[in-house]
């Protein structure tokens, strides 16, 4: 249809008199790592959840891979390609590491009203699920509890669920918030892994992995886009320089 | 790991064989007495394990799930009753005394109620979720007291168990062996049911709900048939206990008993299947054994729960099994 996946137009969200989203405008290319950047409390969070459908906006409109998600309750936009990892670590804790990518896998596979068959033994998971403990380098950790994983484990779990739904755009929600350089590493390489491939939204407060890995970047300041570019572009911007990067 | 699986699966069999060659040994003793006691047992332990799959696995903490064992036993009274005056139930329906018309039906009436309170119920969620729960059951006991017509509050008495081909229900040991058989196939179904894709979805459902659906499934309606499926593991119980006891009373579907259900569930260690089995046989024992000396056994049962809660996280089970189980 066209070359955007996602696009954003005067969306709007007001908590009483504090305008956490003020008509927000941005489009995603298919494709593209797109970083959404800004100071805390900007409104990143707030834009996410209107878009995974955790909030619902006041006004405007968002128009994802061709139709209109604005109001559509978050399991539906999920089967229509979008898949999110949250800001706060979001897994299933009682569950071992392959159930909780099964999980993953079976959802968007019919009905789950089967009540007789393991569910691990399934001709559906047993195909998928190697490939899917591969991608993000689990397969040592699949029968243990989730809860037993490292911080860094947990996010790479996190984002390899939302990747076996066969997302269209991936939104990752500081990904490398709480990690080590180690998990940060590992977290940068599995989305370079995943450029090209799939389309990403990329809200992230390390601006070296920001910088280095998006495409393009739009930038928040209470609640508002200031700035839309590439990196080079947005490095250079005087208003990002004085709002954001400290400066002026 | 191995080790404490293996550890679980010996306990477990040797609870199987305990509860297989219970009627032979008590009969050989001449305690018969035994016999109707452990069929009270295994029948509380079908209950206890259909709340377990509610709260352990569905984390679904119902305080009402006395309402279900309620229903099925009112099934069998009241179908009893209109059999033994031969006037037909609203002047239509026969009642019946056969087993394989009457359980069933007090299985599905159990969980249509389920499904219909469950689908109200599950708008809720936490504190809310376990008062609406507990709501709904004391309407139907209220319900029940205020029914004149099948003995009100001083309930129905049942003169003879119901009839099937076969065996003789009259029988204690041959009752005895059928509760047995019921726990076993209850057992295995919720075994398999847990591990199947619905299980995971309601396990999952149970950890993290907002995550379920942002991964597209919508859970209301998995957790609705969940709870409807335990509503049919109550009703199941409650047709074998008005057969067991031949008496039914508003009192099986009041609070207390829901209460009692859950401290069984808890006393045997949640989500472990075999530990309400374990928790209603050491609940019902201990009520036997202290019962004798005081009627206020329960001063003896409150310190001894704290205790297995306190220091057994995964309950008697789990202190038994190690760490045999790893849902929490």
């Amino acid at each position: 249809m066209n070359d955007c996946i996602l696009q954003v137009r005067d969306l709007s969200k007001s908590y009483g008199a504090v305008m956490a989203s003020r008509k927000l405008c941005f489009d995603i290319r298919r494709g593209e790592v797109h970083a959404l950047i800004g100071p805390n409390g900007a409104g990143k969070t707030t834009a996410v959840n209107q878009l995974s459908g955790e909030i619902l906006p006041d006004s405007g409109s968002i128009l994802f891979d061709g139709h209109e998600i604005a109001r559509m309750p978050p399991h539906r936009r999920a089967r229509l390609g979008l898949a999110g990892s949250f800001q706060i670590t979001s897994i299933f804790e009682n569950l071992t590491v392959e159930e909780n990518l099964a999980l993953a896998i079976i959802a968007h596979n019919g009905h789950n009203f089967r009540f007789w068959r393991n569910c691990l033994r399934t001709p559906l998971v047993r195909k998928e699920l190697p490939d899917a403990l591969a991608r993000i380098d689990l397969d040592k950790r699949a029968g243990i509890p989730a809860s037993y994983l490292s911080h860094g484990e947990k996010r790479q779990l996190e984002v390899g669920m939302a990747l076996t739904c066969k997302p269209k755009l991936l939104m990752l929600d500081e990904p490398m918030a709480g990690m080590g350089p180690g998990g940060t590493v590992e977290m940068s390489k599995l989305i370079r892994r995943l450029k090209g491939n799939i389309s990403i939204l990329l809200v992230e407060h390390d601006m070296d992995a920001v910088f280095s890995l998006a495409d393009r970047i739009t930038v928040l300041v209470y609640g508002e886009c200031v700035a839309h570019g590439t990196p080079d572009e947005i490095r250079h911007n005087p208003t990002v320089r004085s709002a954001y990067l400290g400066e002026g | 790991m191995m080790r404490s699986i293996t550890r679980a699966s010996a306990i477990t069999v040797a609870g199987g064989l305990f509860f297989a060659v219970l009627p032979l040994v008590a009969t050989s003793f001449g305690e018969e007495y035994f016999i109707s006691l452990f069929s009270r047992i295994l029948i509380y332990a079908i209950a206890a394990v259909s709340l377990d799959l509610l709260i352990g696995y569905g984390g679904m903490i119902s305080l009402g799930h006395a309402a279900y064992v309620g229903l099925g036993a009112y099934v069998v009274g009241i179908l009893y009753q209109h059999s033994y005056e031969g006037q037909p139930l609203f002047g239509l329906l026969p009642g019946s005394e056969n087993a394989l018309v009457v359980w069933p039906l007090a299985v599905l009436i159990a969980a249509v109620f389920a499904l219909v309170i469950g689908s109200l119920c599950l708008r809720t969620s936490g504190m809310h979720f376990i008062m609406i729960t507990l709501a709904f059951a004391q309407m139907l006991y209220y319900f029940f007291v205020g029914l004149e017509q099948y003995g009100g509050d001083d309930g129905l008495s049942i003169f003879s168990r119901n009839q099937m081909p076969v065996l003789d229900l009259n029988s204690d040991i041959q009752f005895y062996y059928l509760c047995l058989f019921f726990l076993v196939i209850y057992l295995i179904f919720v075994h398999r049911l847990v591990h199947s894709r619905f299980g995971l979805v309601i396990r999952g459902a149970n950890s993290n709900n907002r995550r379920i659906q942002a991964i597209g499934i919508h859970s209301y309606r998995y957790r609705l048939v969940c709870f409807a499926i335990a509503g049919a593991g109550g009703g199941l119980a409650g047709a074998l206990l008005a057969n067991q006891t031949e008496f039914v009373s508003p009192g099986l579907l009041n609070w207390t008993l829901s209460g009692e259900l859950m401290v069984m569930v808890l006393l045997g260690g949640l989500g472990s299947l075999f530990g309400p089995v374990l928790g209603a046989t050491i609940f019902l024992l201990l009520e036997e054994v202290l019962a004798m000396y005081t009627e206020h056994w329960m001063v003896y049962l409150g310190p001894f729960l704290v205790i297995v809660v306190i220091f057994a996280k995964h309950g008697l089970f789990g202190l038994l099994a190690g760490r045999g189980d790893r849902n929490e």
